[in-house]
């Protein structure tokens, strides 16, 4: 009887102290191969870059300065995936309305027919402005390129509805050009956590600040 | 002829009661319709109509539906300017059940599309 009460009392006492402790949370993994080098450990980054906005703006990882951002590859004539995706992005736009720190970055993967006036009017049509969120073109081979470093997949496929395959997949980069994190932009549930995922690295920029 | 109007009645009501009476068109929907227009209807800004309306033309919609549309277009005070892609895969009886499932979901004021309606709407269609 005593010692069932004593264990009762560490157990209450266990509780309590779980739920005071303001444990920090751990920061999102650094996504990609690492190596050592004089003594330090260097992660993958997204290489420099330098495509055309829907402003005709040049848009390069100069434009993400101390900002952290999203990427995604889409084109604006997918008749598969890629409205999903955006309406989901448009989702994560306007619950982080007023963050100034979290940028987007759409990549169209169709250079024949996603020219800039395109975009600009895609742009248009769904609402969202050049201030927050890239859609961009360039050279086509570059954009196909670097979707392997996003760890995504785009390219020209005939056999593709619309003649591009190419993922549904948003990517989370930090200010340092690092991939943190990833979901898939078709799946409600999974971008609410990858939302989650945006706030912890906000809040890993705060820690640091 | 009393007992066959019975007998239709008790599958009305029956098939009434069974759930969405519109599978075969939320089915279609689902395959072709939805990553455009979303499972909800609710499109995509300005880009994409949304499907909620007070009225419907099902014989503009039949020929949309199996021909696409490449010009600019208004809807109710909107003008888009996207293509809309053909669906020549889809069968007049696919049409017909979509569009009714469409109706009895997203459009306020309806009335009932047949078949045989779909069929001739198809065949008169001009080019959009």
């Amino acid at each position: 009887m005593r010692s069932s009460r004593s264990s009762l009392l560490i157990f209450v006492a266990v509780l309590l102290w779980s739920a005071c402790g303001t444990e920090p949370e751990k920061p999102l993994p650094i996504i990609g191969n690492k190596h050592v080098e004089d003594g330090d450990t260097v992660y993958h980054e997204v290489p420099d870059f330098k495509f055309i906005n829907q402003d005709s703006q040049w848009v390069t990882p100069a434009t993400f300065e101390d900002k952290i951002y999203i990427a995604d590859f889409f084109f604006t004539s997918c008749p598969t995936i890629c409205p999903i995706v955006k309406k989901q992005m448009l989702r994560i736009y306007d619950r982080f309305e007023d963050e100034d720190r979290l940028l987007f970055l759409s990549h169209s993967v169709d250079g024949r027919r996603d020219s800039v006036p395109r975009l600009k009017v895609y742009a248009d049509n769904i609402g969202i402005s050049s201030d927050r969120w890239h859609l961009v073109t360039g050279d086509i081979v570059e954009i196909y390129e670097i979707a392997d470093d996003y760890f995504s997949v785009a390219k020209e496929d005939p056999e593709a509805p619309g003649g591009y395959d190419h993922s549904g997949r948003l990517i989370l980069v930090d200010a340092q050009q690092r991939v943190r994190s990833f979901c898939d932009g078709t799946i409600e549930e999974e971008v609410d956590r990858f939302m989650k995922d945006i706030d912890r690295l906000l809040n890993e920029v705060d820690d640091k600040e | 002829m009393i007992k066959s109007s019975c007998c239709i009645l008790v599958l009305l009501v029956l098939g009434a009661c069974s759930g969405d009476p519109y599978q075969l068109g939320a089915s279609v929907f689902n395959e072709q319709c939805a990553s455009c227009h979303m499972t909800d209807g609710s499109g995509l800004g300005q880009e994409i109509p949304h499907l909620q309306r007070k009225t419907s033309n099902p014989r503009l919609w039949s020929c949309l539906i199996r021909y696409g549309v490449e010009k600019e277009r208004e809807q109710q005070g909107v003008t888009y300017t996207a293509k809309m892609p053909a669906h020549p895969q889809l069968n007049a009886s696919e049409i017909a059940n979509v569009i009714n499932f469409i109706q009895s979901r997203w459009v306020e004021e309806y009335r009932f599309v047949r078949l045989d309606s779909v069929n001739i709407w198809l065949r008169e269609c001009r080019e959009y």
